[in-house]
């Protein structure tokens, strides 16, 4: 399959800050979520990538292309939505996103065409012709969604499409860009803060600290936990019930430690462990199990760890965030 | 509905209360009680979120009903001693430095001269800003912002404080800290009333929360009681092991499992009615029986989920 | 959402250049959305009317009774029908034109400069230049609503009221006097404008600004012009400027012999003001670039 991106040596500087040190990445389409402290150069990355700012050293190839020779038509395989404004006050919807198409080469009327096939898409048809500004925060993320993929891009780059959204849009929001990460051929790249977001919707993550790649693999990489351990919880009854129970597992072979709050706990154990046993342990300290589950890192935890937050904290036990069907993410 | 333990002091009391703005209804006979811990706010957007939030720092007052801040009317000067409040924005004169601000707001709120310099001081510690407070407010992350208003809020030592939207657009290093920042403030015995539409950090950081829709609240509590309250939606539980197809039906003889279903060759979802019940049955029966469990697990207990549930009720014609 | 045409599309977009239009009309759009302009519009067409109707009038006296005709023609030379009718015409029209720009620049631009918009244009399949000559089109577009085709309309009546033929074979000239001081209004103010939009896009800086460069600035060139007895003073002001090249466009004739010996300067003027302009306009796009 042919890269998506090709960065080599990518360096970066303005004024007197250095945005990207010396940044090399190689990836092949896909859903790409991409994460990073305020500074650490996501958004200068992902304008180098539009070809909107031009780089001071260092290659950048998008779908094979460099990003200065051809930025024009480069800019028309990929759809662009920032995270502030964006848009253009004083049009209506329809306008707007006709708008966007025809400055990506889209004929008038197919444009038009378009807008109104998205707009009834994304939930909007009743508000087609208001002038934006009259817009709810939910609503301009969904038109400025919409201006992103008028044209059919081949690559996504979304910057926090989800801020201002109440919980009802977040979900639609993202169902929405699950949807479309899963499009064969085409690729989507979700830079945000909410690293929820990216287990939920991508499939390989990014993590840029101080100006280069710290970290770059797929979730199922990222995320694994230790094999053979265990993450359990029960209901608190008493403090002693808790410590025998501790006990118990430590006696039993297995090393657990307590998590952040009562009733959890993560036990590491041998492969011929059979879980039976957590059950049997946790009848003979009369203590109940509300759950039991193989480690699996949340990408917060293994973000915070990476950029060095206070190693000596104890192991934050949150019950993966991943999508809660059950069923493998293929 | 509601749930709480009696033994919690109302550090606010919301007495049935109703606001309209011209012919919209913003608050409808809402009633509840806030008290020390850290209480989440959720709902969607024109639920009249901000609305509480204004009435119960003091800067509108209700239509019908009386809002009590430590035992005083909301809108009096008094109560607003006992209150902090960290908005929603960015509106701020981000010329001035951090430690100008925290300054300046200590003017307000009516310390001078020494006095005035310590509890600046003193907040900025709290807020882990001293040595970044020099440079204007301008050059500031959303992260470090967040902390100037936090420090803002704090200056008088408020029994209760309020934060509209506290994480957005923070980094995760930052969301971190910041939570941690909460909680120990909760632990002073302060009420911290934190309105949000990221949920999924409710569940690690509430103790109590307020579900809010069209004007009317919906529940309130911690999220496990409201959970077992939703008598409609049975808690649903996912076990993933070796033969399901095998395991299922004995699940199926356990009185509170209400139902079973195969999901995949390893996963099986159940529907259990009172789930302590569950809890203790399942227990007594994976310790007698070699069932290879890998995975047990209640999907449907997240604030999330509970959202979605109480927000279908609400919608749903009575 | 997978749509054949659309597809079709990609694989043979449009070129880039034919975005110019959309920019262009989308700009103006937002003017005419706005209240505000179709007052400033209806003042502009008030002279235009006033003017039409005189010359529709002139035009029937003199075919009906020459004699009163041929008096009014002496006693209102302006409205001969001559290159200086339009030139005067074009003058006045500018007035009201300059008025309009200083309020419809920070519609037609400005906030492309305060809220985003400016990412929503460049992040497309166009790039910095595409978008500015879009713009600018606009503009043009715009001053030549006001000044060269009402211009030109009163020419087609002045030429079809009286003796078609002969009027249009001798003073075609004045069509292209018009059309040259047109062009030559539109892209001076069009660069300026644009350049002030980047640099101060809320409305007051622009209008203040603008009312500087328009009013001001004329009435200190007289003043300095007169303290220094130094008639190079008055290529400050830059209205003027344009206007004594505009005259050129229209022929010997129009040109008003004592301002012959300052035609080269102005014409200096005016390019540098609108290289200055342009390169404004650049640095500070590219400068934007970087924000948001």
């Amino acid at each position: 399959m042919a890269p998506l991106f090709e960065i080599e040596s990518l360096t970066h500087r303005y004024g007197s800050v250095l945005a990207l040190d010396d940044l090399s990445l190689s990836l092949k389409p896909g859903a790409i979520g991409l994460v990073g402290q305020n500074g650490a150069g996501k958004s200068t990355l992902i304008k180098i990538l539009l070809g909107l700012v031009r780089h001071t050293a260092g290659n950048v190839r998008v779908f094979g292309v460099d990003v200065i020779k051809n930025g024009v038509g480069l800019r028309g395989r990929i759809g662009y939505m920032p995270e502030r404004e964006g848009v253009v006050p004083g049009l209506n919807g329809i306008e707007f996103v006709a708008l966007a198409g025809e400055l990506n080469g889209m004929p008038r009327k197919l444009a038009l065409r378009r807008a109104h096939e998205l707009l009834s898409q994304l939930g909007l048809e009743e508000a087609r012709y208001r002038r934006l500004e009259n817009y709810s925060a939910g609503m301009v993320q969904r038109i400025k969604l919409a201006a992103t993929m008028v044209h059919d891009p081949d690559l996504l780059l979304l910057d926090e499409p989800t801020s201002g959204l109440d919980p009802e849009g977040r979900t639609a929001m993202l169902l929405l860009l699950k949807s479309l990460a899963r499009r064969p051929g085409k690729s989507l790249v979700l830079s945000t803060h909410l690293l929820g977001d990216i287990e939920q919707v991508c499939r390989h993550a990014i993590i840029l600290e101080k100006g280069a790649v710290a970290v770059s693999g797929t979730l199922d990489e990222l995320l694994a936990g230790q094999p053979n351990a265990f993450l359990l919880r029960w209901k608190t009854v008493s403090d002693k019930a808790d410590r025998d129970f501790l006990a118990a597992l430590q006696r039993e072979g297995a090393e657990a430690t307590p998590g952040d709050e009562f009733g959890q706990a993560r036990a590491v154990v041998s492969e011929q462990w059979q879980t039976q046993r957590f059950f049997q342990l946790a009848r003979e300290c009369g203590v109940t199990l509300t759950g039991l589950e193989p480690e699996e890192m949340d990408l917060r935890t293994v973000y915070c760890r990476l950029v060095g937050m206070d190693s000596a904290s104890p192991p934050v036990i949150g019950f993966a965030n991943r999508d809660e069907s059950g069923v493998a993410a293929s | 509905m509601s749930s709480e333990s009696t033994t919690m002091t109302a550090l606010a009391e919301v007495r049935n209360v109703s606001k309209w703005f011209g012919p919209v209804m913003a608050l409808n006979g809402v009633s509840l009680e806030i008290g020390s811990g850290i209480t989440g706010l959720v709902g969607p957007n024109g639920a009249g979120k901000t609305t509480l939030l204004r009435l119960l720092t003091g800067q509108i007052k209700p239509s019908l009903g009386g809002i009590d801040v430590c035992g005083r009317d909301a809108w009096s000067p008094r109560a607003k001693d006992h209150i902090g409040l960290c908005p929603f924005g960015d509106a701020t004169w981000d010329e001035l430095s951090g430690r100008q601000l925290v300054r300046v707001t200590a003017g307000l709120r009516g310390f001078t001269g020494a006095e005035a310099r310590r509890r600046a001081e003193a907040v900025l510690e709290t807020v882990g800003m001293v040595d970044r407070a020099n440079r204007p407010v301008r050059t500031y992350s959303k992260g470090m912002r967040q902390r100037i208003k936090l420090g803002q809020a704090l200056i008088h030592d408020p029994d209760m404080l309020v934060l509209d939207e506290p994480l957005n657009g923070v980094d995760p290093v930052g969301c971190e800290e910041l939570n941690d920042l909460f909680r120990t403030l909760a632990a002073q015995g302060k009420a911290v009333l934190v309105s949000s539409h990221i949920l999924h950090e409710m569940d690690q950081l509430a103790d109590r929360i307020l579900f809010v829709c069209r004007g009317k609240l919906l529940a309130s509590g911690p999220l496990e009681e409201i959970r077992d309250m939703l008598d409609d939606h049975p808690l649903k539980v996912r076990i993933s092991c070796e033969s399901p197809r095998w395991i299922g039906p004995q699940l199926l003889t356990l009185e509170s499992v209400k139902s079973v279903s195969i999901e995949t060759p390893r996963d099986l979802l159940l529907e259990v009615q009172n789930p302590s019940r569950f809890y203790a049955e399942f227990c007594e029966f994976a310790a007698g029986n070699d069932a290879q469990v890998q995975r047990f697990k209640a999907t449907d207990t997240s604030t999330e989920a509970v959202f979605d549930y109480l927000m279908e009720r609400a919608v749903r014609p009575e | 959402m997978n749509d054949s045409s659309a597809i079709e599309c990609i694989e043979r977009p449009r070129a880039a250049w034919l975005a110019v239009w959309p920019i262009a009309l989308t700009a103006l759009r937002l003017v005419f959305r706005r209240k505000l302009f179709w007052l400033m519009l209806g003042f502009a067409l008030l002279n235009f009317l006033f003017v039409f109707g005189a010359i529709y009038l002139l035009a029937t006296l003199k075919a009906q009774q020459p004699e009163i005709g041929k008096m009014l023609s002496v006693m209102l030379p302006d409205l001969a029908g001559t290159g200086k009718t339009f030139l005067n015409f074009m003058l006045a029209q500018g007035t009201v034109t300059m008025i309009l720009l200083a309020f419809a620049g920070s519609v037609l631009a400005g906030n492309d400069h305060l809220r985003g918009g400016l990412t929503f244009y460049l992040s497309r399949r166009i790039n910095v230049l595409h978008y500015t000559v879009g713009k600018l089109l606009a503009i043009v577009l715009l001053v030549s609503l006001t000044t060269t085709l009402p211009a030109l309309v009163l020419f087609l009546e002045q030429g079809m009221l009286g003796d078609t033929a002969k009027y249009f074979s001798e003073n075609y000239n004045i069509a292209i006097g018009i059309l040259g001081y047109g062009l030559l209004i539109s892209v001076t103010l069009g660069l300026l404008l644009f350049a002030l939009v980047s640099w101060m896009p809320r409305p007051v800086p622009l209008v203040m600004s603008w009312a500087c460069l328009f009013f001001f600035l004329p009435v200190l060139s007289e003043i300095l012009s007169k303290v220094f007895d130094d008639r190079q003073w008055r290529l400050l002001n830059l209205w003027r400027d344009i206007y004594a090249v505009g005259s050129r466009c229209f022929g010997e004739a129009a040109v008003r012999s004592r301002d012959v010996a300052q035609l080269s300067e102005a014409v200096v003027v005016i390019v540098v003001v609108c290289i200055v302009s342009f390169i404004a306009i650049m640095i500070r796009i590219r400068q934007q670039r970087h924000q948001s």
